[in-house]
């Protein structure tokens, strides 16, 4: 019979060795964990910074594809974005201030749950739809998938 | 003798996916919609029914409890974005968690810790996948944070698991 260190080996396979204390390999992978979310977060937050005085652009992405990249200040008066596909149905308000998803027949809403977005960085996920609306920094590299359709 | 062990892994295993799978559902009802910015995604509760079948019942049983549940989740009526962001989370989870269990000065709360944050990024890169933008990835740091806590959580349940499994099989043995 196996009874090792009172383990059970259930077979003649060898299962991973029976440690249940807190011991320094898990510091180390606690570390590296938090080591890896601080360089993303300080990526982003110098991104952030960087593009912190660049006017604010809307820009919404579908399976892949921009439909639509604007800055923000063209849009003096409210429009009301439209989103059909085979996936669904959208609509996302659109103004200066700010963007937001108003109606989506996703089945969670998350997307409508993000609310305003207003500066460079925020943004809303509807992942039925494969709609992706994110408020970017203008003059962005990104300016040939331009596409200007605004259907009202 | 053997026989008798054949029957206690499958049965674990079974039970195990048993667990797995109430869990994929409790998960989505602990936490209120909308908390987590991305549809779909999971902390990974379900994580202590791999993480116990890979402890006390095999690697292989591990794999296959991490892909049944997504499969049986399907099954039952989930969607299939649903589908990959579990069975690519759950997989990268088994992958972490298989390597990691063999090294020699990492517990059971490194293991599971590494587990969740795995599942984390495999579920962040399903969604870079779906929606075809690398916008998602500001999630990634918020999200990693939370899956590698709920994953020290969940090492501290599969402990008392594991324990009781191995007193049953003693006892059975004897």
């Amino acid at each position: 019979m196996h009874k090792k260190d009172g383990q059970f080996n259930t077979s003649a396979k060898a299962l991973p060795k029976r440690r249940f204390r807190f011991c320094s390999g898990d510091v180390f992978v606690t570390l590296s964990v938090l080591l890896f979310c601080a360089i993303l977060l300080g990526g982003t937050w110098i991104y952030g910074r960087k593009n912190k005085n660049k006017p604010p652009y809307v820009r919404i992405t579908q399976d892949g594809k921009v439909l639509l990249e604007k800055d923000l200040r063209d849009f003096p008066e409210p429009v009301e974005y439209q989103i059909d596909s085979d996936h669904g149905h959208m609509v996302i308000f659109i103004s200066s201030e700010k963007v937001y998803v108003k109606e989506s027949d996703c089945p969670d809403k998350i997307c409508m749950h993000q609310g305003d977005l207003t500066s460079p960085g925020d943004g809303a996920v509807c992942l039925p739809n494969r709609v992706v609306i994110e408020i970017v920094s203008g003059d962005d590299d990104d300016t040939s998938g331009k596409v200007d359709v605004i259907a009202k | 003798m053997s026989m008798k062990r054949t029957a206690y892994d499958l049965t674990k295993t079974a039970m195990m996916l048993a667990l797995a799978l109430i869990l994929s559902i409790v998960e989505a009802w602990l936490l209120p919609r909308g908390i987590l910015p991305i549809p779909g995604f999971k902390l990974g509760l379900a994580n202590v029914a791999i993480l116990v079948t890979l402890y006390s019942v095999g690697r292989k049983e591990a794999l296959a409890v991490a892909v049944l549940r997504s499969v049986v989740v399907l099954a039952f009526g989930g969607n299939v974005i649903g589908f990959l962001f579990s069975l690519v989370g759950g997989v990268s989870a088994w992958a972490v968690m298989s390597l990691l269990s063999d090294f020699e000065h990492i517990s059971v709360y490194g293991v599971s810790i590494a587990g969740a944050s795995a599942h984390a990024i495999g579920q962040i890169l399903v969604a870079i996948l779906v929606t075809k933008t690398v916008y998602v990835i500001g999630y990634l740091p918020y999200l990693v944070l939370t899956s590698a806590f709920a994953g020290a959580v969940i090492a501290f349940l599969t402990i008392p698991v594991v324990k009781a499994l191995d007193h049953i099989g003693n006892e059975m043995i004897q």
